[in-house]
């Protein structure tokens, strides 16, 4: 019962910070559940795979609902994002992890450094005549209209991260976030509401598989993910009371954090 | 039933406009439907989605909890869940709620094809159906 309730309150703290950034929160669960709850591998990644689909779509629901998220490109950039993930899947046993993880690590830092340009948003986000749309800034109640850039280099990022996702077996928010933002022109809100829809259908390919294989511990699973359906609609609601420089920095330590893990990863071989 | 009166005749034209009236805003009503955003059909989706599934996996626990039993550790196989759940045991609601939960983004993806269909948006009913097709063959293959 104690771990049930234990479970509950980190599934909460994931699906906020989840929710409030975009990404899936495995880069936060994983570690808390072997660490601070001691559990094995399997177990944690198998929970972190539901928990990741419960973010998605409880915030998605908000996003949507308040035309945050731009549902024709997000199901237009799936098409690279599931496609890379499914080479993933394949080309897993060619590479050495070890070597991967550590080159990842490197390009968060320096995704992390290029998202240092705080004032640059509002210069940067203007309508391009493709996939033109808009919202309504929920803080400032202005209209934000823009529009996508760099298209084909967005979806061949796009096919990237999917394959590294599948390789590293993260939701890959993490990437779709920056390469919206820095790459494709998208306010960063909107960016966070467009890849937190994305990273459902991806991870629910996953979830299907580590079904089947037996990953998925229901007495674990279901009282972390109840904690993140409940957090992640207490962190899209957040998010609409936090300015958008204020979430690019706070994604910026969260990159700065992932890196380190990657890094680690690489230096030490523990997969 | 009641006897044809010279009324009824003024009655025709009458009823004519009313007939009239019900088929322009019928068709209205459909005009409407199709410039209704597939944002729409997302967002129900997804709420339908989450409530069933919570309410699956809430349920699973307060039996779990009648039975003064502690949570199973395993899944059943897929197969088994509906049979379990006619049997009233924790295991099959909470297996349930799990495999909805991971289904509502896979028939999000499903029912925004209908969605763009019916707007006649056919490059995004196709792109979407793309979207599909790859999470199939994923699904198929194994690998994830």
């Amino acid at each position: 019962m104690l771990t049930a309730i234990t479970l509950f309150l980190i599934g909460i703290g994931a699906g906020v910070l989840g929710a409030l950034l975009g990404i899936g929160g495995g880069v936060i669960l994983i570690p808390l559940l072997t660490g601070l709850v001691g559990l094995p591998i399997k177990t944690a990644i198998g929970t972190s795979i539901i928990s990741v689909i419960a973010t998605s779509s409880a915030a998605g629901a908000v996003y949507v609902g308040r035309g945050l998220t731009h549902t024709r490109l997000s199901m237009t950039m799936e098409i690279a994002t599931t496609l890379g993930a499914l080479v993933g899947g394949f080309t897993a046993v060619l590479i050495n992890p070890n070597l991967l993880s550590g080159l990842f690590g490197l390009v968060l830092l320096y995704v992390a450094y290029s998202l240092r340009g705080i004032k640059k948003e509002a210069e940067d986000v203007a309508p391009t005549g493709f996939l033109d749309t808009s919202y309504i800034d929920p803080l400032t109640g202005e209209p934000v209209k823009y529009g996508v850039r760099n298209f084909p280099l967005g979806m061949m990022a796009s096919f990237i991260a999917g394959s590294v996702s599948g390789l590293l077996g993260i939701g890959g928010g993490v990437i779709k976030v920056p390469i919206m933002s820095l790459l494709m022109g998208l306010p960063m809100r909107a960016a966070i509401a467009t890849s937190n829809f994305m990273i459902g259908i991806t991870a629910a390919t996953s979830a299907v598989i580590y079904y089947r294989h037996g990953y998925i511990d229901p007495g674990i699973a279901i009282p972390t993910a109840l904690g993140v359906l409940l957090g992640a609609q207490i962190g899209s609601r957040l998010g609409s009371r936090v300015h958008s420089h204020r979430l690019k920095q706070i994604f910026q330590i969260l990159l700065l954090i992932f890196a380190a893990q990657m890094l680690y990863r690489a230096l030490t071989g523990a997969n | 039933m009641a006897e044809p009166s010279p009324d009824q005749i003024h009655v025709s034209p009458n009823l004519e406009e009313l007939v009239n009236g019900i088929e322009s805003s019928t068709r209205q009503a459909q005009l409407l439907r199709e410039q209704r955003d597939v944002n729409d059909v997302v967002h129900q989706m997804l709420i339908v989605g989450l409530v069933v599934s919570t309410a699956l996996m809430v349920f699973g626990l307060a039996l779990d909890i009648f039975y003064r039993r502690v949570p199973p550790t395993t899944v059943p196989q897929i197969g088994e869940v509906l049979p379990r759940m006619v049997e009233l045991r924790p295991s099959g609601f909470l297996a349930a709620g799990l495999l909805v939960l991971i289904a509502t983004p896979i028939l999000r993806v499903a029912g925004s094809i209908f969605a763009f269909l019916h707007e006649r948006d056919f490059l995004y009913a196709g792109i979407t159906a793309l979207v599909l097709l790859i999470v199939l063959a994923s699904l198929l293959l194994g690998k994830g």
